[in-house]
């Protein structure tokens, strides 16, 4: 084992140390429903607004828009930019409705008025499937980051160690822990990436001019019209050769562009519908904690999209996209070469904990998914009872854990980042419509809502399955890591689905709840307005 | 999706009764059809709508000219605001502050909200005691 290799070894297990106290510490204060699932609603608004930030900078963010800029230049940055803005449509329309109505998950709210068990099945099952692509992806980057900076770790070891990890976080320690460990990953990661970006501003003199310049300097590659790239030269099509700081190195022609579209569309609306996020809004006390929470959520993570300029940008003009085997590790070169080897094992260290704090975000909402809408609501039809919830919940943990590290073995090489954005387009598609429509729309049906959420989620999936992403055919001699699933030619030309999903979800809930009746979803819209807007009998 | 936002007051005649239901969600019975009724509860309905409706289309319109700035007009894009920094990097970073400056406004402006909420639930607490 090299130095190299033992110093990661040891930041990783200084993290896990501080996990592991965490989890302790909170499972002595974790005993009733409201603990597990909802940290006893006492969290205050400044910490869940860093455990929001937690749960939402995943791998993706830090390990997947670096690479992405470092490959593609500007168009990497999109995804900064929409990450964030999604933020106003949580705010506004979002948070407080939800922590007013609801108790522990996405299905509370959108079974509010449409007291129908299939309502809660389907809103159940597109949470699992939402957080369990989303687990997948950060597992994946987990095995990525650990095999190839602890070569002597096999990849399947670490996923086995970070599955494990994220069971014994939330059967012990439950919501409390959790947050914790998001709030620690949180301060971790913004710590590692103002750093990180000081040191390559350092490289430049604190000039942002000189900065700009060399980023000017680097120039990226494509062909028109869907040619491929080789030796210099286009399959079809001609060769287009421009700065990284122009857009189009990824999005470009016709579809490229529409793509570029979708994708902020999904951003931008998929965040409200993603439910590890919308279910630490139960965590704190009252809706204006919840509000306190998004302004200091995006605060934090305002500032450090921001900073991704200095990673990914970073890492192109110092690192080079010629020496980034794997885009998802351009963070984590970048700080080799900046900081040495002592610093990049630091800032692995960092992408471990924030992949830890976010599965662990995602097996909780999923345990709640199954324990408190499934099994209580449709399996019990609530008829409760604390310790056996508590108990199924963390079974449902513990099951969840096992299926993603199987998941995550069986899909090695998948793309981090694309796996998170289609967990956003089947949020935005699946989840959105119904959640506003359900707190604002009093003509909404259980119809309209069962309706669409089933032609969001199924949609969604569909076209992502027929997207270029998934099918293409690769040229002779490509790698199997990086070949695509299905050898033919995409049926569907964008990769993004939201352009057509969303609209098509929404549309669906509109339609079929104007000619469907609902006595009682009409009746009880006013008990839902009454209590979002007021906060009146919230759960305490 | 703004207009689906607005409840459609006093357009549908709603059965003046309660929603006998009481289960874990539903704690108390309250007539919530008469505090939606409310002249104080409707102005703050109306005044929360205000701001939330313009506020949202606002900031759907800022991203999404953004967006077709950067698809589908590069020569606004590319153009150079200082040295090397363009319009396309700058009105990204302007996205990040029209956020932090929305957020600001309206938790500015909920203070209003709060308030008046505070006001009708005393009033709807000390009229239906438990």
């Amino acid at each position: 084992m090299t130095s190299k290799e033992l110093q990661t070894l040891l930041m990783f297990g200084v993290i896990v140390l501080i996990t592991l106290g965490i989890t302790l510490w909170a499972s002595r204060r974790t005993r009733t429903t409201t603990d597990f699932y909802a940290a006893g609603r006492k969290i205050s608004g400044a910490q869940n607004g860093l455990a929001v930030a937690g749960d939402y900078m995943s791998a993706a963010s830090f390990l997947g828009i670096a690479g992405l800029i470092a490959f593609f230049g500007y168009d990497g940055f999109m995804y900064s930019v929409g990450f964030l803005v999604a933020y106003l449509t949580v705010l506004f329309l979002v948070a407080e409705p939800l922590r007013n109505i609801g108790k522990f998950t996405m299905a509370d709210v959108l079974s509010f008025r449409l007291r129908n068990r299939s309502v809660r099945t389907v809103a159940a099952i597109s949470t699992l499937i939402v957080t369990l692509i989303y687990m997948i992806a950060q597992m994946v980057g987990a095995g990525s980051l650990v095999s190839l900076l602890v070569p002597s770790l096999d990849y399947n070891w670490a996923i086995i160690i970070v599955g494990l990890l994220m069971i014994f976080y939330v059967i012990f320690g439950g919501m409390l822990a959790t947050t914790w460990v998001q709030i620690v990953k949180a301060v971790l990661l913004m710590g590692g990436t103002l750093i990180l970006s000081i040191l390559v501003l350092s490289h430049y003199g604190f000039s942002l001019g000189n900065f700009f310049d060399a980023i000017h300097g680097v120039v990226g590659k494509y062909c028109t019209g869907g040619g491929t790239l080789k030796d210099g030269a286009c399959s079809s099509g001609t060769l287009v050769s421009q700065s990284y700081l122009t857009p189009g190195l990824r999005y470009h022609g016709t579809y490229g562009q529409l793509d570029l579209i979708s994708l902020g569309l999904a951003l931008v609306l998929g965040t409200a519908g993603l439910p590890h996020i919308l279910m630490r809004f139960y965590t704190v006390p009252t809706a204006r904690t919840a509000r306190s929470s998004v302004v200091w959520a995006t605060a934090i993570i305002g500032v450090f999209y921001i900073l991704t300029t200095f990673l990914g940008f970073g890492a192109a003009t110092l690192v080079g996209k010629a020496h980034i085997a794997n885009q998802n590790l351009a963070a984590p070169l970048l700080a080799e070469a900046v900081g040495g080897t002592l610093f990049l094992a630091f800032i692995a260290a960092v992408a471990f904990a924030t992949i830890l704090a976010v599965v662990a975000g995602l097996t909780i909402a999923g345990s709640s998914a199954f324990a408190h809408d499934i099994w209580l609501n449709v399996v019990k039809r609530g008829r409760e009872d604390e310790r056996e919830q508590v108990l199924v919940a963390k079974i449902t943990a513990g099951i969840i854990g096992v299926i993603s590290i199987f998941l995550a073995i069986a899909l090695h090489y998948s793309n981090v980042a694309f796996l998170v954005g289609l967990a956003f387009a089947v949020a935005a598609s699946a989840n959105v419509p119904s959640i506003i429509l359900s707190i604002f729309w009093r003509r909404f049906t259980t119809a309209g809502m069962i309706s669409s959420m089933l032609v969001g989620l199924i949609s969604s999936v569909i076209l992502i399955m027929v997207s270029p992403a998934i099918m293409a055919v690769d040229p002779p001699g490509t790698a199997a890591a990086a070949a695509h699933l299905i050898q033919a030619k995409a049926l569907f030309p964008l990769e993004n689905p939201g352009l057509v999903a969303i609209p098509l979800s929404f549309a669906v809930a509109i339609v079929v709840s104007l000619v469907t009746r609902d006595e009682a979803a009409v009746e009880t819209f006013s008990e839902t307005n009454v209590r979002a807007n007021l906060g009146i009998d919230a759960e305490v | 999706m703004a207009d689906a936002t607005s409840p459609q007051d006093g357009g549908k005649s709603i059965p003046a009764r309660n929603t006998e239901v009481v289960d874990d969600q539903h704690t108390a019975l309250r007539d919530w059809q008469a505090i939606e009724r409310d002249s104080e509860f409707r102005e703050l309905v109306r005044t929360k709508r205000n701001l939330i409706i313009p506020a949202t289309i606002f900031f759907l319109l800022y991203y999404f000219v953004f967006l077709i700035v950067v698809g589908y007009m590069p020569d606004v894009a590319n153009a150079s605001v200082f040295g090397n920094i363009n319009v396309a990097y700058l009105f990204a970073l302007s996205q990040f502050f029209m956020a932090w400056i929305l957020m600001g406004i309206y938790v500015w402006r909920a203070g209003t909200f709060d308030r008046l909420v505070e006001r009708i639930v005393a009033r709807v607490r000390g009229g239906n005691k438990e």
